[in-house]
């Protein structure tokens, strides 16, 4: 009865403390892929409240590249939590998402925006981990 | 059917894009008159650039592409782009790159022409010596947002928002230094 019930909500995961020196997967849509591979400031973007990774803890490239359906479209790169958090106004928050059943989920908060300051902070940090063909590369 | 005189450009080459439509009879044929006509202006100024502005000219009607993306484009729910943002990106552009050409006969670097967040367009420079991040906001009654800075320490770091309409010269020559 009570593994059922608990079938029913979904798993219960804690927030924990994401170390500084561990890295944070982010899927990176193809049209946001320049034609030397490089990752153009406007993938740096909050979607809602905030910008959308996985903690490498419990996940890896391949499985944050595979979330959504059309794995194929998109570049996984990673961001170190300890570059994120010295970006001004940003703030990194384990925020497991048992919908998704995704416990790696984890928010960045803070303005990007308005802030392109903060996006520019952004591209010069990641390294492109799963890399993807850019929009003049592919076959329509 | 009134005739469409062909643009005049000088002295560089003609870009594909710009060709009016041809034109034959029939109600389609006066649609696509009339919206080229409405758009004339405006591909008057930029068919008038100068030669050395030409790969500038490339990227701009290049960068026409986000247009047709439509929402959700990203598979993450990201919004369509309006003819208007990209119009203020493109005016923008073209009219401090004219100025700078005009004023210190400096072409300015191509810049990358690409999605913003929340159907705004990012206008990026990224050289050696400098790089330069501007956002053109999908509402049209915002300020831009920028920043700037250098790879040396000597180069003073830029940042904050401007109104495209004005006279940004003194940007793109920060940019060209």
């Amino acid at each position: 009865m009570a593994s059922e019930l608990a079938d029913a909500v979904g798993p219960r995961w804690e927030s924990e403390e994401i170390p500084d020196a561990d890295l944070l997967y982010m899927r990176v849509h193809f049209r946001f892929v320049n034609d030397d591979g490089s990752i153009q400031p406007g993938a740096f973007r909050d979607q809602g409240e905030a910008m959308s990774t996985d903690w490498e803890k419990y996940s890896t490239p391949e499985q944050t590249c595979n979330r959504l359906s059309k794995g194929q479209d998109n570049a996984v790169i990673s961001l170190r939590t300890s570059g994120v958090r010295a970006i001004p106004d940003q703030l990194v928050v384990h925020t497991p998402d048992p919908e998704t059943n995704n416990q790696a989920h984890t928010d960045v908060f803070g303005d990007k925006k308005k802030n392109t300051q903060v996006r520019i902070l952004y591209s010069r940090l990641y390294e492109l981990i799963i890399p993807t063909l850019p929009e003049s590369q592919r076959v329509i | 059917m009134p005739r469409i005189e062909p643009l005049k450009r000088e002295p560089a080459a003609r870009v594909p894009s710009f060709t009016p439509p041809a034109l034959s009879s029939g109600q389609e044929s006066k649609v696509l008159y009339d919206a080229f006509n409405a758009l004339r202006p405006r591909w008057l100024e930029m068919n008038t650039l100068p030669k050395s502005l030409e790969r500038l000219e490339t990227a701009i009607v290049k960068s026409i592409r986000i247009l047709e993306w439509k929402d959700d484009w990203d598979g993450e729910g990201s919004p369509a782009y309006a003819e208007e943002t990209w119009q203020r990106a493109a005016l923008f552009l073209v009219q401090n790159a004219l100025r700078l050409w005009r004023t210190c006969g400096i072409a300015v670097d191509v810049p990358r022409i690409g999605p913003g967040p929340d159907g705004s367009i990012d206008i990026h420079w990224k050289s050696e010596r400098r790089e330069l991040l501007i956002n053109i906001p999908a509402d049209s009654r915002e300020l831009a947002d920028y920043y700037g800075d250098g790879r040396s320490v000597q180069v003073q770091m830029m940042k904050g928002m401007l109104d495209t309409q004005a006279n940004n010269l003194w940007l793109l020559n920060w940019l060209m230094q």
